[in-house]
């Protein structure tokens, strides 16, 4: 049998190369997932050592970064999408005898992950030395928190009652506060004193005042005042004048036959009748006229207001002194409570100041635990480095995909189970076709 | 006539020519297909018959007809192969059924050959390589080998494999010779003895039965 040559081959099969171009082209993410480089990134870390009991020694580092605590620690912290499994199978961490300096290598096809996973088993190998370095004081440090948490209730527990206490009266969180409402006692009583003296004092005022506006001299006074600004008094004084005078005149002239003489003494009789009416009215109802009337009113009126004012702070003082002295007398039963509570909560201050002090000097000793033996990330993986650059890659591609076409043409020509045509057939036999029938 | 049929015909008679230009006096021509749908059988027919029409005495040697034949231990020296050649009918070659001689072995194989030689001109045997392999390794006792191929798509595997044998026993393939399902179709609907009419019509129709009559004398 002759075998068709690879030019023939490729050629009767180019349909088919082409499609696996196609297909392979549009699988190409996938063939790139394949084929892209590996990337690896490496962090350092120191071993700072001193102290002669350190706990962990820089051979025990690399097993301390390959711990499972470290490598959840940093796959929690970096918020790695990687398990924790094929984690530990690419992580490379080795230390040198000869050096303090612990590399930390992985190895991905994805760059980024190549610098985080480093970077993050680094700083969690350093978080969990310290951590080991300083457990012995995290026990004591967790205590002396509970013991602050638990005096800072007590605290505030004691001064809520305190200024409960307290608020039922101001006096009872003072210590003076007997001595105090005391001395306010005797000086609302004093002020009580005065002002009821001074009332006396008014009252008498008063009551002069009143009296004078009584007195018969003031009342001929008020009554000449009255009637000299009451017009038609003083109108009527005028006309029974001038009759009266002309009375006189007639009389004087004339007998008593005159026959008008008692038509004018009946005139001025009736005029006097209708004065002294108008003086009367005028006394009742326009006594107001009179200054000195109106000026024994106001001071009467003054008089009175004093007395009043006087009785109303009489009233307040003596209310003040009720209270004062009410007071004094409840005060001890809400000092004496208050008294106890302000000292719980004093002591219980006193107390917290000083677990304080020793939670200070327990921080302090684990700080210096911690410097004296540390790790710490001595580089971080800033670069992951591949193992072939990206031209390499996507020429290697190229190449897979070309001989994946010449392959699959090849290797369907050999499988090929089917006779198709004359050269198919004179390449099998090795002999020529004589005819069709 | 149909056109595909006469087109048919002049394929089997160009076919038959260039065996003629390959052959000698006496003639076994054996028909070797991989498979036997191959249309072996069809193409040996065909060309016995064309043998015959072009004036030679011709024997077709057709394959059993059943796969299980019990051969017998009958020799084919004791067999008279004329006794058991059908009696021949104007126009047709003989035709001799394997199933009634029984060949076991590749002496029995030459002697049924030396045979047939001796009474026919040509001989047609069509074997096909998957119904009796041990036969189709005696091609290289016949005196020239078509190979019928089913055109169009067929399985390879089988062809391989007698291509191989042939180039192992050193048989004297001629060529291969495309079989069109369509023909092979045609030759199931038509039987030879139509064929042999139409044939009979051309050749009063071109005057070549006399030149042919005289070539048989």
């Amino acid at each position: 049998m002759k075998n068709r040559s690879l030019e023939q081959i490729f050629q009767s099969r180019r349909n088919l190369m082409l499609g696996v171009i196609v297909v392979a082209l549009a699988f190409t993410p996938l063939l790139r997932h394949f084929i892209l480089p590996t990337y690896t990134g490496t962090s350092e870390i120191a071993y700072i050592g001193v102290a002669a009991d350190a706990p962990l020694l820089p051979a025990d580092v690399p097993d301390l970064a390959m711990s499972t605590s470290v490598v959840n620690r940093a796959i929690e912290s970096a918020h790695l999408h990687i398990d924790s499994d094929t984690l530990l199978k690419r992580l490379s961490v080795r230390q040198s005898p000869h050096s303090d300096v612990i590399p930390v290598s992985f190895s991905s096809k994805d760059a980024a992950l190549a610098t985080g996973v480093p970077n993050a088993i680094a700083s969690a190998t350093v978080e969990q030395f310290k951590s080991l370095a300083t457990s012995q004081y995290d026990e004591l440090i967790k205590k002396l928190n509970g013991q602050l948490a638990d005096l800072q209730k007590q605290i505030s527990a004691s001064n809520a009652s305190y200024q409960a206490s307290v608020g039922n009266d101001s006096m009872a969180g003072v210590s003076t506060g007997l001595d105090l409402l005391a001395a306010r006692l005797d000086n609302v009583d004093q002020l009580r004193a005065a002002a009821q003296s001074k009332l006396q004092q008014d009252l008498a005022s008063s009551k002069t005042a009143e009296t004078l506006s009584g007195s018969p001299n003031f009342g001929s006074v008020i009554r000449e005042e009255t009637l000299t600004h009451d017009p038609a008094f003083v109108a009527m004084q005028l006309a029974q004048a001038k009759d009266r005078a002309n009375l006189e005149s007639v009389k004087a002239g004339y007998t008593e036959a005159f026959p008008g003489l008692a038509g004018l003494k009946e005139q001025v009789n009736l005029e006097a009748a209708a004065s002294s009416r108008e003086a009367l009215v005028a006394e009742q109802n326009h006594k107001g006229a009179s200054p000195t009337y109106a000026a024994q009113l106001v001071a009467q009126q003054t008089a009175r207001s004093i007395v009043a004012g006087d009785r109303a702070q009489l009233a307040a003082l003596e209310n003040q002194y009720e209270q004062t002295k009410a007071r004094l007398v409840a005060l001890p039963r809400y000092t004496v409570p208050a008294d106890d509570f302000r000292v719980k909560r004093d002591g219980a201050i006193a107390a917290y100041t000083q677990v304080e002090a020793r939670l200070r000097t327990a921080l302090a000793d684990k700080a210096a635990a911690a410097s004296l033996n540390s790790l710490v990330v001595l580089d971080q993986a800033n670069e992951a480095v591949p193992n072939m650059s990206s031209i390499v890659a996507s020429t290697l591609v190229v190449l897979l995909i070309l001989g994946l076409a010449l392959g699959v043409a090849y290797l369907a020509e050999l499988l090929d189970p089917r006779i198709r045509n004359q050269a198919d057939v004179e390449g099998l036999y090795g002999s020529p076709l004589i005819g069709s029938v | 006539m149909p056109v595909a049929l006469q087109d048919l015909i002049d394929r089997v008679e160009a076919t038959r020519a260039r065996i003629e230009t390959q052959i000698g006096s006496t003639a076994v021509v054996n028909v070797a297909s991989a498979h036997f749908d191959d249309g072996g059988r069809e193409l040996a027919q065909l060309l016995a018959h064309s043998f015959t029409r072009s004036g030679y005495s011709t024997l077709l040697v057709e394959p059993r007809s059943s796969a299980d034949v019990n051969y017998g231990a009958s020799a084919v020296k004791d067999i008279d192969v004329l006794s058991k050649v059908r009696p021949a009918r104007k126009g047709l070659p003989d035709v001799l059924r394997l199933d009634d001689v029984g060949v076991r072995s590749v002496s029995e194989v030459k002697d049924l050959y030396a045979s047939i030689r001796s009474k026919y001109q040509v001989s047609i045997t069509s074997q096909s390589f998957k119904q009796n392999p041990g036969l189709s390794g005696l091609a290289a006792l016949a005196d020239v080998t078509l190979i019928s191929i089913k055109s169009g798509l067929g399985a390879k595997s089988g062809d391989r494999e007698l291509s191989e044998m042939l180039r192992a026993s050193n048989a004297p393939v001629l060529g291969v010779v495309l079989v069109d399902p369509a023909a092979v179709k045609a030759m199931a609907v038509l039987q030879l003895h139509e064929v042999s009419l139409i044939h009979a019509e051309q050749e009063a129709a071109t005057g070549r039965r006399g030149a042919l009559s005289a070539r048989v004398g």
